[in-house]
């Protein structure tokens, strides 16, 4: 009887569980099936080319990849020379030209691509051959045409001057050449210099000496059979021809003893980029790769749920997110964590960040944070295996790393197996606190100091964008020297007080080239200027007039297209400010704020840092020459829908018209567009006709 | 949620690739079923990788709106990421990436897609949550307010911050005149801020009901498990009460050019011409799709070689089909060169245009055209995701699932002389709406 009972509770605990479900919770999980790895098999063809091939008949697709196995190889100046190779393989051949390229590709509805380590090419199983013939085409017979050359040039650079203006680039940039030195490959930085340096001899060079069977694989991956990747690799590779591959010796990289600051300026900026960072040793495929992922998973992985996520968004608010990340290498590998935040909370962040890494190394995690991060790295497993190929990938690795054939297979096996001891031993060798470079590219004005603190030595360095390190650390505002002394040296240079005073016109004409979207634009500008703080300024691009400002001193307008547009209230006193003919002859006057903050190298020269507040509450940092009292660069901070922007304006070639001097070159960079304009002509005698200044 | 989702208009634009240049040569196997509460449930089974595509396609959009209160099928993308009775308030993405999946949404005009990617042993979980939400979704004052909030700054981020974002906006008011298609997806803030609690409350009960939906299963599921806990999650969620509401194909047709200038935060110029089209699935739409991939698919087609390369007037050429439940857009944005009138870029666009009007497509264009239709429709079923929005897409508009296996004999029955008709019949001056865009001064 009681067995019945039994039996009986059981049924209905079983039909209630069906049909009455706990919504309540979330339902529990079912056993995580075993995850099954694709297949993969290899050969090699004589002339030493390896093949891999990754059976996946799910879809009549075929995926080509030929992959150089390179090693870091040094480029010095001419950094950039193996992208430009790898990009400029694909436009044009010896029979080829990208034209004809390009419409062979999408005649098959197919698509092949090239970088500096190889040519990917995919579409469908029956077009399998046409793919194989344009990509070896390409393979054997590029001929970088030097259109193309110079084309991918001129877009590089205009990159580069984007980057210039962005921090995070910037930091990338130099922690790397903090990490490695400038002389390792992985700490070369891509410059202006070395763009230039770039040459069709370099590129070929590099394109000769490395695209060799040697050191290849041949990864065929979907709708194929074994026998047939060994016969359509033996007809297309048979003939490449084999020759030795030998790679630069790479110098190891400095070893950081102590914890070193590093700061790159940014003047004017709102928030701060922070890169806490520092490498080891670490080979792909060796057993603590992975719990030392999980470690780092846990600190600052996962969407919501790092640490550093946790404290310094959730609770903290000093950013929108904070993350790590840790990499093995075959050389030298890194952690990284890092944030942008709000630059008045630069050091507490750093503060923060080194508690959160401490703290890994100190404390063992919890059961839960470890399994919750377990179940987030299996998924992210799981879900990566949808594409063929990481299978792959997993393929190339094994046979490149040597790894043992079931490494991949093994994965979520080994992770489930990580202990929480094991994570504090990971966070103990690989995180270093206290031997650390902190990399902040920010406001120095506003931080420098705050951040001496956390150096080893009590001094922080200073670097420029691309990691050369300042020597000449801004000095402190000189004692005897006051802001309206540096002003009125300035008013004196260029003509003195009553002369300014004098000018009641100046009629300017400008050419300048604007960079924008890879493109050189020719632009012609004529400013008017007249007593009483009017001002027009035309802008033409050829015949076409672009747009049109105008300042009546009393109000201001803008006509572009056809359109006009009255100033906001707001700006009018902003825009009369700027009207002036002078400005700087009225920073003596109420309202005005002036001050010297300190020196500083601007484009070699020393010079004097003043910061201007106007009665309109706008603020500018201008730098004038120690040695001529010239004003030689100014920069802006202005709010743009909802973002701070900063101008940089660099003032050079004053050249006298008329006893007064005037820069004949200005460089203006904003947003990351460069506008450099020569002046052609100014006029300081003419009357300017009243009707420039109305509708 | 607004780093969670696909901007609709990118949805919109990639959607467009994808079904133009359509055609396929795999059958997808699914089975299908309704639940009795009205729900349709599509199972795709697929053990390749252990991993499940959980998702809910609502048959409701921007055009079953109140003209007064337009934005509510946007605004629920948000809503429906606020938890549920069960779920607290930020819990509900949590829940997924906490299992190791990943989630996300999208709204058009004709339809609201909300889905989940899990490990498959998570099965049960996508499931509980996308029934929560359907059944008894968190939609308290705080909730709403705060999300109305985010979606007007979503308006002003995208409509007024992003070059060229007014775009859709002011296209289509200017296109429609009588369909609800004259408004966004993302609505109008006034509309937004008048809205009551109520009148959000009661789209909800009207349209986010079993009987108004998809559920579609797609990947590693064991398919008489999976119909165990549909049943378990979904089976007694009532059906709705309310009747829903499913505007009329009432535009007229049009004879008259409309032609505008929009000032816009932008840098560059550019010109849109929209021309109104036939609906998805009819047998026009594949023609016209494959005029559109004659126009500007690929590097070698025609406004890249003509504007782009030899010409030199166009940064960027392109010509998109929106695809529409009802009689649709086309679109073609112009992007010119630096200095390049925009007169003499629309006449050279025209000119490629009037081309296509007069002269059938030279056999070799032709047959590069199928090909490369032919390679993208079985492009689109690399994913598990992509395959569940297939078939849900189908059901939803056609009521036909199985439409997603026949679409490429759709494209091959279309002819060289059915695209010229296309052109002659659709791509005429007087069938279009011509906005320049010019860059506003501030």
């Amino acid at each position: 009887m009681k067995h019945l009972i039994y039996i009986i509770v059981c049924l209905s605990f079983m039909s209630a569980a069906n049909a009455q479900v706990d919504r309540t919770k979330p339902p529990v999980p079912a056993n995580a099936g075993k995850i099954e790895l694709g297949d993969y098999k290899t050969f090699k063809l004589k002339n030493g080319l390896t093949a891999i091939v990754v059976e996946n008949h799910e879809l009549p697709m075929v995926n080509f990849s030929l992959q150089l196995n390179m090693e870091p190889i040094p480029e010095g100046n001419a950094a950039g020379t193996a992208s430009f190779a790898g990009q400029l393989l694909r436009t044009g051949t010896t029979t080829r030209t990208k034209a004809q390229l390009d419409n062979e590709i999408d005649f098959i509805g197919a698509s092949i691509n090239t970088g500096a380590g190889g040519i990917v090419g995919s579409g469908l199983k029956k077009h399998q051959e046409k793919i194989l013939e344009l990509m070896t085409d390409i393979l054997y017979n590029p001929v970088f045409p030097d259109v193309e050359l110079e084309k991918l040039r001129k877009q590089t650079l205009s990159a580069l001057q984007m980057n210039a203006s962005d921090p995070n680039a910037i930091a990338s940039t130099v922690a790397n050449v903090l990490r490695y030195g400038k002389d390792h490959p992985y700490g070369e930085p891509l410059t202006e210099e070395t763009v230039q340096a770039i040459t069709p001899e370099g590129i070929r060079q590099y394109y000769q000496t490395y695209f060799k069977p040697g050191i290849a694989y041949f990864i065929m991956v979907g709708d194929i059979t074994l026998a047939e990747g060994k016969a359509l690799t033996s007809k297309y590779f048979d003939s490449w021809k084999g020759a030795p591959v030998s790679f630069p010796k790479i110098s190891a990289p400095p070893v950081q003893k102590g914890t070193r600051v590093a700061l790159v300026d940014k003047p004017g900026a709102v928030q701060s980029v922070i890169t806490v960072t520092n490498t080891f040793t670490l080979k792909p495929g060796t057993p603590e790769v992975l719990p030392a992922a999980l470690m780092n998973n846990i600190l600052g992985g996962g969407v919501f749920s790092g640490r550093l996520m946790l404290n310094l968004r959730e609770d903290k608010a000093y950013t929108y997110g904070a993350t790590s990340s840790l990499s093995s290498d075959r050389y030298t590998g890194n952690f990284t964590a890092g944030a942008q935040v709000g630059t008045m909370v630069t050091d507490s962040a750093i503060t923060e960040f080194l508690y959160e890494i401490r703290r890994m190394r100190d404390e063992p995690v919890s059961e839960e944070d470890l399994r919750m991060n377990k179940d987030v790295m299996a998924g992210e497993f799981a879900r990566a295996l949808e594409s063929p190929a990481t299978i792959a990938t997993f393929a190339m690795n094994t046979i490149r790393y040597n790894l043992p054939k079931d490494y991949y297979a093994t994965y979520l096996e080994r992770l489930e197996k990580v202990t929480r001891e094991e994570i504090q031993n990971m966070a103990k060798k690989y995180l270093q606190p206290d031997n650390c470079i902190i990399l902040v590219v920010g406001n120095k004005s506003q931080i420098a100091d705050k951040l001496n603190k956390f150096d080893a030595k009590g001094q922080i360095s200073f670097y420029d964008r691309y990691g050369n390190p300042l020597s000449d650390i801004p000095v402190a505002a000189p004692s005897d020297v006051t802001a309206s002394q540096v002003i009125e040296k300035y008013i004196n240079a260029i003509g003195g007080k009553q002369a300014l005073g004098s000018v009641k016109d100046i009629t300017s004409q400008a050419r300048g080239k604007l960079e924008a979207m890879g493109r050189q634009i020719e632009i012609a500008i004529s400013t008017y200027q007249a007593d009483g703080d009017k001002m027009c300024q035309e802008m033409r691009m050829g015949d076409m007039l672009m747009n049109k400002q105008v300042f009546d001193g009393q109000k201001g307008w803008t006509e572009a297209m056809g359109r006009t547009q009255e100033s906001d209230v707001k700006d009018i006193e902003r825009q009369k400010e700027s009207a002036r003919l002078f400005p700087e002859l009225f920073y003596s006057e109420p309202g005005f704020e002036i001050k010297l903050t300190g020196t500083e190298k601007i484009n070699g020269a020393d010079a004097y840092r003043i910061e201007v507040k106007s009665p309109s509450g706008a603020n500018t940092s201008e730098f004038y020459d120690i040695t001529s009292g010239l004003k030689i660069r100014s920069v802006t901070v202005m709010e743009m829908q909802g973002q701070t922007i900063e101008a940089v304006s660099d003032y050079s070639d004053y050249k006298p018209v008329d006893g007064i001097m005037f820069p004949f070159v200005m460089k203006q960079s904003v947003a990351g567009q460069t506008i450099e304009t020569t002046v052609e002509m100014i006029d300081i005698k003419t009357p300017i006709d009243p009707a420039r200044f109305k509708k | 949620m607004r780093n969670l989702k696909i901007s609709f208009l990118f949805w919109m634009l990639s959607l467009a690739a994808v079904i133009s240049a359509g055609a396929q040569s795999v059958k997808l196997q699914f089975e299908e079923y309704d639940l009795p509460n009205g729900l349709h449930v599509i199972l795709h089974e697929d053990h390749s990788t252990p991993i499940v595509t959980v998702s809910v396609m609502y048959h409701v959009g921007a055009k079953n709106e109140d003209p007064q209160r337009t934005g509510f099928a946007h605004l629920f993308e948000h809503l429906m990421f606020e938890g549920s009775e069960n779920i607290p308030r930020g819990e509900y993405t949590r829940f997924v990436e906490k299992a190791g999946g990943t989630l996300n949404a999208n709204t058009s005009w004709d339809r609201t897609y909300y889905y989940e990617v899990l490990p498959s042993h998570q099965l049960a979980l996508g499931l509980w949550l996308e029934s929560e939400r359907m059944l008894h979704l968190k939609m308290d004052s705080l909730g709403i307010a705060t999300q109305k909030g985010v979606v007007i700054e979503e308006i002003k981020e995208r409509e007024e911050n992003q070059p060229y974002g007014s775009l859709l906006r002011e296209t289509f008011s200017r296109a429609y005149t009588v369909h609800p298609y004259k408004t966004t997806v993302l609505g109008s803030p006034d509309h937004l801020r008048a809205a009551t609690d109520a009148d959000v409350i009661a789209f909800h009960n009207k349209y986010y009901v079993p009987d108004n939906a998809v559920l579609t299963l797609a990947g590693d599921i064991n398919p008489a498990e999976a119909k165990k806990w549909i049943q378990t999650y979904f089976g007694d969620i009532p059906k709705g009460k309310m009747q829903i509401i499913r505007p009329q194909q009432n535009e007229p047709i049009k004879h008259a050019e409309i032609r505008d200038t929009v000032y816009d935060n932008i840098q560059l110029p550019a010109i849109i011409q929209a021309y109104h089209v036939p609906a998805m699935g009819t047998p026009e739409y594949y023609a016209v799709s494959m005029l559109n991939t004659v126009i500007s698919g690929g590097q070698s087609s025609r406004f890249n070689r003509s504007l782009v390369d030899e010409k030199q007037l166009a940064l960027q050429a392109m010509s998109l089909p929106l695809p529409l439940e009802h009689p649709g857009i086309t679109l073609a944005l112009l992007l010119p060169n630096m200095g390049v009138e925009l007169a003499k870029l629309e006449e050279a666009a025209d000119k490629e245009i009037a081309r296509l009007q007069e002269e059938l497509i030279p056999e070799e264009e032709f047959q590069k055209l199928k090909n490369s239709i032919e390679a993208s429709m079985v492009e689109r079923l690399s994913g598990i995701e992509g395959r569940a929005e297939l078939l849900a897409t189908a059901y939803t508009y056609y009521k036909a699932t199985a439409s997603v296996n026949s679409e490429i004999e759709k494209y091959l029955a279309v002819t060289r002389e059915d695209i010229r008709e296309a052109a002659r019949k659709y791509f005429r001056k007087d069938n279009r709406v011509v906005l320049y865009y010019l860059p506003k001064q501030n």
